[in-house]
């Protein structure tokens, strides 16, 4: 043996893959020591024996890897090589996932197959993994309550869920690869496109957009939508994705409205009632007074944390009679008693003499809530 | 577009309208049906789309090609009935049709 031939040959043993070599009737007659390290097969287990031992057949999979290694030993396919993966185990019974590589060379009249194994288990678990996460994070987008959207970095459309169909009245099919500005009303494109390009460069990786004033949307049928959206940017090959999650903010807009027009009805009755009223919790505990009841009260007379009364209306010189009348029948009111009774106030304008009321006010359940105090000046006969 | 359900090992279903011209196995994919990998893309090489097509469908379906049948040597657990979905293209004959998975396709 010469000397290329010797070191030519230790470099197989030494390769850094595992290499085998085959006969065509698929007996091993090389098993080099990375083929060992691999298997943990020992050159003196496998030599002369079947490749099968190494890459056994499945009564699950009909493949013939003996033929298979021919198969591709005589026509490569780069495709095939890169996704099929052959079965194999180790000798402590591990099973592995082996991708493969084969060629073919002939000594005189014989024929061998080179083949060398690279153990892509981990690899393969890796990205079973990753695909179940992915699955996982795509499932939850698809089925969330947010509409879910992704632009690309020329402002073209690359994400879109079920809940931004609903929302824009846009497919899926209609609106991948469409501009950014399909979704925004003509007047607010430009100063859009520059909350946009702020946000680009700055250095926040995610934000509520609308602080600035509430953000629209314009849905496929041409309404304008009252939205609220929060937005982050990732990005890939250097290239920017930014993603929204986007909510529908009319109906809530709308809710705030009702309950905004209901309060002020409220408030006009409450506040332009010539009676003076208190509106006091379950324990008597002054919440609001209205502004009649204000005139009556000294300027500087803070209302908060105090029961009714502990307010000025019902000072008496060296005498706390009256406070103790009143106690009495704020707890009566507790108890579920409408109370009327006529008694006087202390007031900024001096003593009133009035009809007053504690009217306790229930929920549905029967449970006391409120009580509210009115005092009405006596009409002079 | 035409309906195609999927049939999951474990018996979940899923259904969607697929547009004509796509494969079985894209379908799958961007409707996130799991259980069909599609790790060649559609090249038929890669036995990761993996599935059964019910004999009365066998007819509509075609039958696999050369190419086809050899990569199914790989397939988990294939039967006369397996197809590799990448091949089947979605045409308005499919409307209806219910796909089995295998219990994996590594």
């Amino acid at each position: 043996m010469s000397f290329i031939e010797s070191y030519a040959a230790q470099l197989l043993i030494n390769l850094p893959d595992a290499l085998i070599i085959v006969v065509p009737s698929g007996e091993i007659v090389f098993f080099n020591d990375s083929a060992s390290k691999q298997s943990g097969f020992s050159n003196d287990d496998m030599l002369g024996k079947h490749i099968s031992q190494l890459l056994p057949e499945s009564n699950r999979r009909k493949v013939d890897v003996v033929s298979w290694l021919k198969r591709w030993a005589e026509e490569p396919n780069p495709e095939q090589l890169r996704y099929l993966s052959l079965r194999g185990v180790t000798k402590n019974g591990d099973e592995r996932r082996y991708q493969v590589r084969v060629s073919k060379f002939e000594d005189q009249s014989d024929v061998y197959f080179a083949v060398v194994l690279r153990d892509i288990t981990e690899e393969q678990e890796q990205t079973t993994r990753l695909r179940h996460d992915q699955l996982v994070t795509n499932r939850i987008i698809a089925i969330g309550e947010d509409a879910v959207l992704s632009i690309d970095s020329e402002e073209n459309i690359c994400l879109w869920n079920k809940k931004a169909e609903e929302l824009f009245g846009y497919t899926e099919n209609e609106i991948l690869g469409k501009k950014l500005n399909t979704l925004i009303p003509e007047r607010y494109r430009d100063t859009h496109a520059k909350d946009l390009q702020s946000f680009a460069t700055d250095k926040t990786p995610s934000k509520h957009m609308g602080k600035r004033g509430e953000i629209v949307g314009l849905h496929k049928s041409g309404a304008v939508l009252p939205l609220e959206a929060s937005i982050t940017k990732t990005y890939i090959d250097n290239k920017q994705i930014m993603s929204a999650q986007i909510r529908d903010i009319s109906e809530r807009k709308l809710a705030q409205q009702v309950l905004q027009d209901k309060e002020s009805r409220f408030r006009a009755i409450f506040d332009y009632a010539v009676s003076a009223i208190a509106l006091l919790d379950a324990t008597g505990l002054v919440l609001e007074i209205n502004s009649a009841a204000r005139e009556l009260l000294p300027l500087d007379e803070a209302i908060e944390d105090k029961r009714l009364w502990e307010l000025a209306w019902w000072d008496e010189a060296g005498s706390s009679e009256r406070m103790n009348v009143l106690k009495d029948n704020v707890a009566e009111a507790i108890q579920g008693l409408t109370v009327r009774t006529r008694t006087e106030l202390a007031t900024s304008r001096g003593t009133l003499e009035i009809d007053f009321s504690l009217i306790p006010v229930t929920d549905d359940k029967k449970q006391l809530i409120y009580i509210i105090a009115e005092a009405r000046k006596l009409i002079e006969p | 577009m035409t309906k195609i359900t999927y049939v999951e090992f474990n018996g979940t279903e899923h259904e969607v309208d697929l547009t004509n011209g796509q494969t079985l196995m894209t379908g799958a994919v961007s409707h996130m049906v799991p259980g069909i990998e599609g790790d060649c893309g559609g090249l038929c090489a890669c036995a990761t789309c993996h599935v059964y097509i019910p004999e009365a469908w066998e007819a509509v379906c075609g039958t696999p090609g050369e190419l086809e049948r050899n990569i199914l040597d790989f397939a988990f657990d294939a039967k006369n009935s397996s197809r590799l979905s990448c091949q089947i293209e979605v045409t308005d004959e499919l409307e209806g049709l219910r796909v089995m998975m295998p219990e994996r396709q590594y």
